[in-house]
């Protein structure tokens, strides 16, 4: 009985405060609010020899996601930001994501030669439910590589 | 020999099931793991906020995993039932935690260790499965828990959008990033209906909200876990969020009565 009511206590309270206590958890997925017209993610997309550009897709797919979301944070944290330590963060923290993109698209068999640059690019809904994509920024291979 | 011991019933449903999923996606989480997950997202969580887990090397990771689904299936078996779920705990820790962010693991597999602790300290899982005397609680708990997970969730879009979750925009805004994430085209196609959209707003809001009322009306469960099953799948399809993988598991608890039944007619 004690450890019923225990059990049961312990879930009530995280439900209530919404907080993890791992592994007893809240579930806050998809509960902020988001309007359309914010709508805009980063997505990384890879060009080849011949000037192909394809996404860069995972089997686990929320490492693209994930580096995407953190490249969105350091664009924004470079565009606005008037403190130079944080947009030195910013471009040290973009670098390294890098090359973790590197290494995992290195680790998926892909033949790392044949592509010479990595693309950022901003994807947005329009308002006429359209997808928008504008290339934020070209980084060639070598580049992220060699620093 | 139909019985009441619906623990024992659920605890050999629940580690068979589990055991053939972690079985199923051995390799795929060997892969995930040797990708070092940990350079992205950083150190894994602490369990109870206290004690750091430890990180493994491939070989731990393997023993770890495949000494998980061995504990699970000799359990099932009847092999010292309480001994070796007791093992599986600490296994399925050091197992999960290396791959918790793997996108059909985080959060999804956290009731596990929970079902297992509740199992530990069930009486029933050492008696006879036709044992009159069996309890009832692990399995109130276990429903329990399943409760919590969506009652959560209704209470987070609560408290973070108030019932303006429910206006359709935030599903659609959601659909519509997926998307552009995915390229794929189910969600698209709901999120330019908004309200569809907002239907589905509604009815998540409502299912979540309401689904601890099996607890106390098990009469309702029948639908509540079909309404389940249906929302997972919606999710799988749309959102590519898979909770079905390792909440089948769990989900066992409600087909209890239904392997008995079965069992009755196979071995009457």
């Amino acid at each position: 009985m004690v450890f019923f009511v225990i059990i049961v206590l312990v879930l009530i309270i995280v439900t209530i405060i919404g907080k993890d206590f791992y592994p007893f958890s809240h579930y806050p997925m998809f509960s902020n609010k988001h309007a359309v017209n914010n709508v805009i993610v980063y997505r990384i997309a890879l060009e080849d020899d011949n000037g192909k550009i394809e996404w860069w897709q995972h089997e686990a797919y929320r490492y693209p996601e994930f580096i995407g979301r953190k490249l969105l944070g350091n664009y924004t944290t470079c565009a606005y930001s008037n403190n130079a330590i944080e947009i030195l963060a910013a471009k040290m923290q973009k670098r390294k994501l890098l090359r973790q993109v590197v290494r995992l698209v290195d680790m998926q068999n892909i033949k790392i030669k044949n592509y010479t640059a990595v693309h950022i690019i901003e994807r947005r809904i329009n308002t006429a439910t359209q997808i928008e994509d504008k290339t934020i920024e070209v980084i060639p291979f070598n580049k992220i590589i060699n620093g | 020999m139909a019985g009441p011991n619906y623990t024992l019933m659920f605890t050999k449903l629940f580690c068979i099931t589990l055991a053939l999923q972690i079985s199923l996606n051995f390799k795929a989480q060997l892969r995930y793991f040797q990708t070092e997950p940990r350079k992205i997202y950083g150190a894994p969580l602490t369990l109870l906020d206290i004690l750091k887990l430890p990180e493994l090397n491939t070989v731990q990771f393997i023993s770890s995993g495949l000494g998980l689904i061995c504990c699970l299936l000799l359990a099932a078996a009847g092999v010292v039932t309480r001994l070796f779920i007791g093992i599986a705990i600490p296994l399925y820790f050091l197992y999960f935690n290396q791959i918790i962010s793997l996108a059909y693991v985080q959060r999804k597999t956290n009731i596990l260790p929970l079902v297992l602790l509740i199992l530990l300290v069930s009486p029933s899982v050492t008696l006879p499965l036709g044992n009159m005397a069996s309890v009832k609680w692990p399995i109130i708990l276990i429903e329990a828990c399943i409760a919590q997970l969506y009652l959560s969730s209704g209470v987070q879009k609560l408290k973070q959008s108030g019932l303006g979750w429910c206006n359709g925009e935030t599903l659609q805004a959601h659909l519509f990033a997926n998307y552009l994430w995915s390229d794929r085209k189910t969600g698209f196609i709901i999120a330019q209906k908004r309200w569809l959209c907002t239907l589905l707003s509604i009815f998540t809001m409502l299912f979540e909200l309401s689904f601890w009322l099996i607890l106390f009306f098990p009469q309702l469960t029948y639908i509540y876990v079909s309404a389940a099953l249906l929302f997972h799948l919606g999710t799988l399809l749309t959102m590519r969020i898979n909770y079905l993988k390792y909440l089948l598991p769990v989900y066992m608890v409600f087909f209890t009565q239904f392997a008995f039944s079965l069992q009755h007619k196979l071995w009457p």
